[in-house]
């Protein structure tokens, strides 16, 4: 058979296997094959939903805002979050280099980006510890670590032009804590014996993102520098940026030697792969999926195959051939999983927003899973795999069945 | 004249069940105390291309295993099923398949279509394993419905359709290759006469314009009496073989007085 009758051959099954799919599904053995899709769906929700939580924790230490795309790390040696542990290596020279890269014409913002934990004093001599964000405020990032940069002069004043604004910016968790508002004077308590230093809260997040109960307060990265003593060497955990051009990130892995560039779609999978529990929990999903998801459509299958046993042989005995049965088949098998591949993410994204829910009413201020993009794809795939994974039982099957001397029974 | 080679030439086959070596499978290694059948004994059978060979004989008497061996479906335990030039014992699973579907249709009584696809779609299907144009498909898969009388219905599936609108359809399917050898068991049986009496007549029409050969096995008289030659069986073994002036059509056979 030439190229082109094989091309053909293998359009006209496509064809033929999704026809009867689609009819199996709405009309002929709805009950068998919404079990399967079903089963799919199941395994594939679940683990979306674990895998979601497993996310969600893996990304609670992470300092990221949703259009960020890169971000340039130091290299560490996995043992704790770059992003919060001011003992890790930082950045140099940080306020020149964020610059140079803001300056390139396919980038829309570059903002290096320094965390430490400070000790905040109210009016009332009521003190906090809050984490606080330092950045060059852009009109481009219009939010950091969950919680708004409106309210921040932008480029810097006081590292452009010594300038002090003390503008602060709060979280709704951070006002909430220390008791304050927009307008109110804070007081840093500086280590060493300095002098502290005064800021006014400029605004307070409204308090609708992911992360605004958490504690956090953002100023300009100048100011934070001052007051922890990271001015001398201009030091920063990290420089944020967000750009159209994916090729910005060979540039950005040239910026610091034993540096680190995350993407905005491989940051959090590569957080779950770097913490054991969260990837633990990951893991166990997608084999509890695997194998429910496997049994269910490898159940169905082999009633299927049984109702179908007088057909297949009959297949056989007008010259359709073993592998063409098997291809038959199997596409319908493939197509089922991956419809209920994607009815399972639909659900598992539904079941994560109900869990963030819950989770919020009862043990946590704010949401324990999270969805990601590769989530997505991810439960896809998983489906796919379970389809792929009945196909060795479908082919031991179709060799026990179908024979054709069955024809006449 | 030198007469043609016959299209089929069986000589001396036998066919034996319940055999303890054929009850052993991958999956199904339990020894059988099966004691074993003769199906078929010592046949010699040639069938010409343009004949239409009727099958008669009781139910047990060898009818179908002898048109499954014909047919490629099954392999007799001795002797030899040459078709064409090509002896189908040398033929591996693989390459029987492939021999019936170029040169095989098969009509069974129990027609098995499948019920998720249109008439249109599994008379086709056997063009889609050829890998034929689908333009080609459509064509030739409607041709034969309207020959079977199902021109309205191409568009229905198998549940939306009678007993003998289905028989109709799987005949279709049968002759959608063009096969070479045509073997139909009981192929009137769900249909009523008029039907019946239209479905014969596309066998005749296919033994004459496709030179193709026709074996029918029936246990109705009437359908038999368009063959050509007429085999009678009993107890798996040939007992006589007619030749017969063949009616037309089942109305004419009932209507001789002989």
């Amino acid at each position: 058979m030439g190229i082109r009758n094989r091309l053909r051959k293998t359009i006209g099954l496509t064809m033929v296997s999704l026809r009867r799919s689609y009819v199996r599904t709405t009309k002929t053995a709805r009950g068998r094959t919404w079990m399967s899709i079903g089963g799919v769906a199941l395994a594939v929700a679940l683990m979306v939903i674990v895998t979601g939580i497993g996310v969600g924790i893996a990304s609670q230490s992470t300092i990221y805002g949703d259009d960020v795309d890169y971000w340039v790390t130091p290299e560490t040696d996995g043992s704790s979050s770059a992003l919060v542990n001011a003992d890790n290596t930082r950045f140099g020279a940080v306020h020149p280099t964020a610059a140079s890269v803001a300056e390139r014409d396919d980038v829309e913002y570059a903002s290096p980006v320094l965390t430490q934990v400070i000790r905040i004093e109210s009016t009332g001599e009521h003190a906090e510890y809050v984490l606080a964000v330092g950045i060059v405020a852009q009109p481009q990032l219009t939010e950091i670590a969950d919680v708004t940069t409106d309210g921040l002069t932008h480029g810097d004043p006081y590292f452009e032009s010594d300038e002090w604004t003390g503008e602060m910016v709060l979280s709704c968790g951070a006002a909430e804590l220390l008791a304050v508002d927009h307008g109110d004077s804070l007081e840093v308590t500086r280590p060493r014996g300095a002098d502290d230093r005064e800021f006014s809260v400029t605004s307070v997040d409204s308090g609708d993102r992911t992360g605004s109960q958490f504690p956090v307060a953002v100023m300009q990265l100048s100011e934070l520098q001052a007051i922890t003593g990271a001015d001398s060497n201009d030091e920063a955990d990290q420089i944020v940026v967000s750009t159209t051009n994916p090729g910005v990130e060979a540039v950005l892995a040239d910026l610091y030697p034993r540096s680190t560039v995350s993407a905005q779609s491989g940051l959090n999978a590569q957080n779950i792969l770097a913490d054991e529990l969260p990837l633990a929990l990951s893991l166990t999903a997608v084999i509890i999926a695997v194998v429910i998801g496997t049994l269910f459509v490898m159940t169905t299958t082999g009633l299927s195959v049984a109702a179908d046993r007088g057909r297949l042989a009959t297949l056989a005995a007008i010259g359709i051939s073993a592998r063409t049965r098997f291809r038959l088949l199997a596409t319908e098998i493939l197509a089922m999983t991956l419809v209920g591949g994607l009815i399972g993410v639909a659900l598992g994204l539904v079941g994560v927003r109900v869990v963030n829910i819950v989770a919020r009413e009862t043990i946590s201020s704010g949401d324990v899973a999270s969805t990601e993009p590769f989530i997505i794809v991810f439960g896809i795939a998983v489906a796919g795999v379970i389809g792929l994974l009945t196909l060795p039982y479908l082919a031991v099957l179709l060799s026990r069945v179908g024979t054709e001397t069955e024809v006449g029974q | 004249m030198m007469q043609s080679p016959p299209l089929v030439a069986c000589s001396g086959i036998s066919r034996h069940y319940g055999r303890r070596s054929e009850q052993r499978g991958f999956f199904n290694r339990r020894k059988s105390d099966t004691p074993t059948v003769t199906a078929l004994s010592n046949v010699d059978l040639e069938i010409s291309r343009g004949e239409i060979v009727g099958c008669a004989g009781p139910s047990g008497s060898g009818k179908s295993t002898l048109l499954h061996i014909l047919a490629g479906l099954d392999t007799p335990s001795s002797g030899a099923v040459v078709f064409d030039g090509t002896n189908l014992g040398d033929l591996s699973r693989r390459g029987r398949t492939k021999h019936r579907l170029d040169h095989v249709g098969i009509v069974f009584q129990h027609f098995h279509l499948l019920d998720s696809l249109s008439a249109r779609a599994n008379v086709a299907l056997p063009l889609v394993e050829r890998g034929r144009p689908k333009r080609e498909r459509r064509r030739r898969a409607t041709e034969l419905l309207e020959a079977m009388g199902l021109g309205d219905r191409i568009t229905h599936r198998p549940p939306e359709l009678s007993g003998g609108e289905q028989q109709r359809v799987a005949i279709a399917r049968a002759l959608v290759t063009n096969p070479d050898l045509v073997i139909a068991d009981e192929p009137t049986g769900e249909l009523d006469t008029e039907t019946g009496d239209r479905v014969l007549t596309r066998f005749r029409a296919v033994a004459a314009e496709l030179n193709a050969a026709v074996v029918i096995a029936s246990h109705d008289e009437p359908t038999l009496a368009i063959a050509d030659r007429l085999v009678r069986m009993r107890d798996g073994e040939i007992t006589q073989i007619e030749t017969q002036s063949p009616a037309q059509t089942p109305q004419e056979a009932s209507m001789d007085p002989k």
